[in-house]
């Protein structure tokens, strides 16, 4: 007996469509790694970190009961001067080393723009500092700054002035720590100012050039704003960065004198891992994180309008 | 507005000349295009007078004052380039101001220049948008806006209608050379196409491989192009090219000695004197017609396709295995078989080598 031929054609079909899953499915399928990665990395510790902090307890004594508190913890964290005071040093420091950092970023990036002989060579060398460990990066301007026989101090000396306490004292060790943070990331700045300068297209460089505008007058009206975008972002990450230095302050200072260069991070990790107040430091961690989202959204909203206009 | 003057004007690239010792004498307040296939050095020779191309030799003058060496802010020159002009961050009015806060200009002069502008260039409506909603119309008008509002020695345009949808280049075309009269401003166009080229200029520059092939007014380049390539460039659709036997006893189409055409006896002087025996005839697809019999310049061809464009009747026919185009009027009757008549008065010769044969 002989099959007609569209029948055939039928049989042979019908299991591949079988095997074809919805489209639905499918997208389901290539977002399930991810969605489950997301879930245990970030969901997981998120809920519990935010649980824990109304609880008071502490993960070096597992078997005393853990007493809900509820905002007990953020009540006495946000009473406690001490608290206000890190969170003060940290905007202090946040503001110097950002400042150093895009200063620098931007007139290098700048000098960067124009085409010269070794620039490629000169700008990977820049980019060196980024590369290094910052606990390493923190040991190495320790010594640089060390009073005795610090590089530091040796090259004042040569100018006339005597030694300078730069880690002993908080005002010192603030723009000490804030110098080697930026010397580590200012490279960074220069790195997305370069790409954004260079993504100016050539015709708006040339029409401001013919508009008879001075180099100043173009960096200030066009380049820069042009640029806002990306450095904008450069800020944003430079801000978190920074609002969470903890290695340096670790290496260079310990947080001393006294407790005078803890920043919020670094208080974060003393009573987490000082004192192992599990509950207090993640109440503590939970704020840190509302500062920094805060100060997210608001750049991330800036950052919309922006690139509605570019 | 200045007078414009290139004095054997040369800009290398390495070895190759982008432009290749162009002399030109643009009188104040003339439209001039510069108009070339891409790559003739037509961009390069405006950059140059712009300021943002170093010459490798000759002089630029701008009312007889050497500007060569002067930076573009130094020149007084306007540009608008062919897509992005506008710094996108700025609105239209700050746009069309910048120039005057470059130079320093009070804010209440630059208000009044403003108003001036946005009159002029019919662009009040967008003075406080940014550029990236309108459309390229618009954002050109106010492109030129920008180059005009402080009173340029010569304006600059570089292919500046290229963005424009083709429904509002013909518009923007008229309007152009309208605010060109108004304003009288020295300018200096470059395009490709030879249509704006045509409907702008005063006069035009034709260049080809960073010479000049020709300068004068539209007509004078379309009637009496210098060379083959002046034929071929300018006019829509192309002229037609038909190579042709030189023999002893007079012209024949290379390809069919029983098809033979006539030509003026400076043609044939000429090109015996340089010893050719193959030339070429040129004419317009406007000026072939049709004839009903036979007689002096009519040959038969055979018809290849025909199409309706608007209210010409474009028509291809085969002329001993070449391809003529004609335009015909829409009521003319074509059949397979067709004689062609080419009118004597508007048949153009050239040498192989593309030179004009004969008187011009």
């Amino acid at each position: 007996m002989s099959i007609p031929q569209d029948e055939t054609a039928r049989v042979k079909r019908a299991p591949k469509q079988a095997r074809t899953l919805p489209d639905s499915w499918l997208c389901g399928l290539f977002l399930a790694p991810s969605g489950l990665i997301l879930a245990l990395m970030v969901f997981y510790p998120f809920f519990s970190l935010i649980y824990y902090s109304t609880l008071q307890f502490s993960m070096m004594r597992p078997r005393i009961e853990p007493v809900d508190v509820g905002l007990g913890n953020y009540v006495d964290l946000l009473n406690d001067n001490e608290i206000w005071q890190r969170f003060a040093f940290t905007g202090k420091f946040v503001l110097a080393t950002v400042l150093i950092q895009f200063t620098i970023g931007l007139a290098v990036a700048y000098a960067f723009q124009r085409n010269f002989k070794g620039r490629d060579f000169l700008f990977t060398l820049a980019l060196l500092p980024m590369m290094l460990c910052p606990i390493v990066v923190g040991f190495l301007w320790r010594y640089m700054f060390n009073s005795e026989w610090g590089v530091v101090n040796w090259l004042v000396s040569l100018v006339g002035i005597a030694k300078i306490d730069w880690l002993g004292r908080s005002e010192n060790a603030l723009w000490a720590v804030a110098v080697a943070d930026a010397w580590t990331w200012t490279p960074f700045v220069i790195l997305l100012a370069t790409a954004a300068f260079r993504g100016i297209p050539k015709d708006i460089k040339e029409s401001a050039e013919i508009d008879g505008a001075s180099p100043m007058f173009t960096f200030f009206r066009v380049t820069l704003p042009m640029s806002l975008p990306i450095l904008m972002i450069a800020l944003l990450l430079r801000l978190i960065d920074a609002f969470k230095q903890y290695d340096l302050f670790l290496a260079m200072t310990g947080g001393g004198p006294a407790s005078e260069t803890q920043t919020a991070a670094f208080a974060l990790g003393k009573i987490a891992f000082g004192y192992f107040h599990t509950g207090e430091a993640s109440a503590l961690a939970v704020i840190l994180l509302i500062v920094i989202m805060g100060l997210s959204m608001i750049f991330v909203r800036y950052l919309t309008r922006l690139s509605n206009r570019v | 507005m200045a007078k414009v003057e290139l004095d054997r004007l040369t800009v290398q690239f390495g070895d190759v000349a982008a432009v290749d010792g162009i002399s030109l004498v643009l009188n104040q307040g003339e439209f001039i295009v510069l108009l070339g296939p891409s790559g003739c050095g037509k961009t390069t020779a405006l950059r140059s007078i712009a300021g943002l191309q170093h010459a490798s030799s000759g002089e630029i003058r701008f009312d007889g004052k050497p500007v060569t060496g002067l930076s573009p802010a130094k020149r007084n020159v306007a540009m608008v380039f062919q897509f992005v002009s506008l710094y996108p961050h700025l609105t239209v009015r700050q746009n069309v101001a910048f120039p005057l806060r470059a130079k320093g200009v009070s804010s209440h002069e630059i208000g009044k220049k403003i108003e001036w502008i946005a009159k002029v260039f019919a662009i009040g409506d967008i003075l406080d948008r940014y550029p990236v909603g309108l459309p390229p119309g618009s954002r050109q008008k106010a492109a030129l806006a920008r180059a005009v509002v402080r009173d340029p020695d010569v304006l600059l345009l570089d292919e500046p209608l290229s963005a424009v949808d083709e429904q509002y280049r013909e518009e923007m075309r008229w309007e152009l050379r309208h605010l060109q009269k108004e304003l009288g401003i020295t300018t200096v166009h470059v395009t490709h196409d030879q249509r704006e080229a045509m409907s702008l200029a005063d006069r035009v520059v034709l260049m080809r491989a960073g010479r000049i092939v020709q300068v004068g007014p539209p007509a004078a380049l379309f009637n009496d192009p210098a060379d083959r390539f002046a034929a071929f460039f300018i006019g829509s659709p192309g002229m037609n090219f038909i190579d042709l036997t030189l023999a002893t006893d007079g012209l024949h189409v290379a390809a069919d000695q029983t098809l033979r055409v006539s030509a003026p006896n400076s043609v044939l002087e000429c090109a015996r004197a340089a010893g050719l025996n193959q030339i070429v005839l040129g004419i317009r697809p406007h000026m072939v017609e049709l004839a009903s019999e036979e007689g002096r310049g009519v040959l038969s061809a055979k018809l290849l396709d025909a199409a309706l464009v608007g209210r010409d009747l474009q028509a291809q026919f085969a002329l001993a295995g070449q391809a003529i185009n004609v335009v015909l009027p829409p009521e003319a009757e074509l059949r397979d078989e067709r004689r062609l008549r080419l009118p004597p008065a508007h048949c153009l010769f050239f040498a192989p080598d593309g030179t004009r044969l004969g008187e011009r």
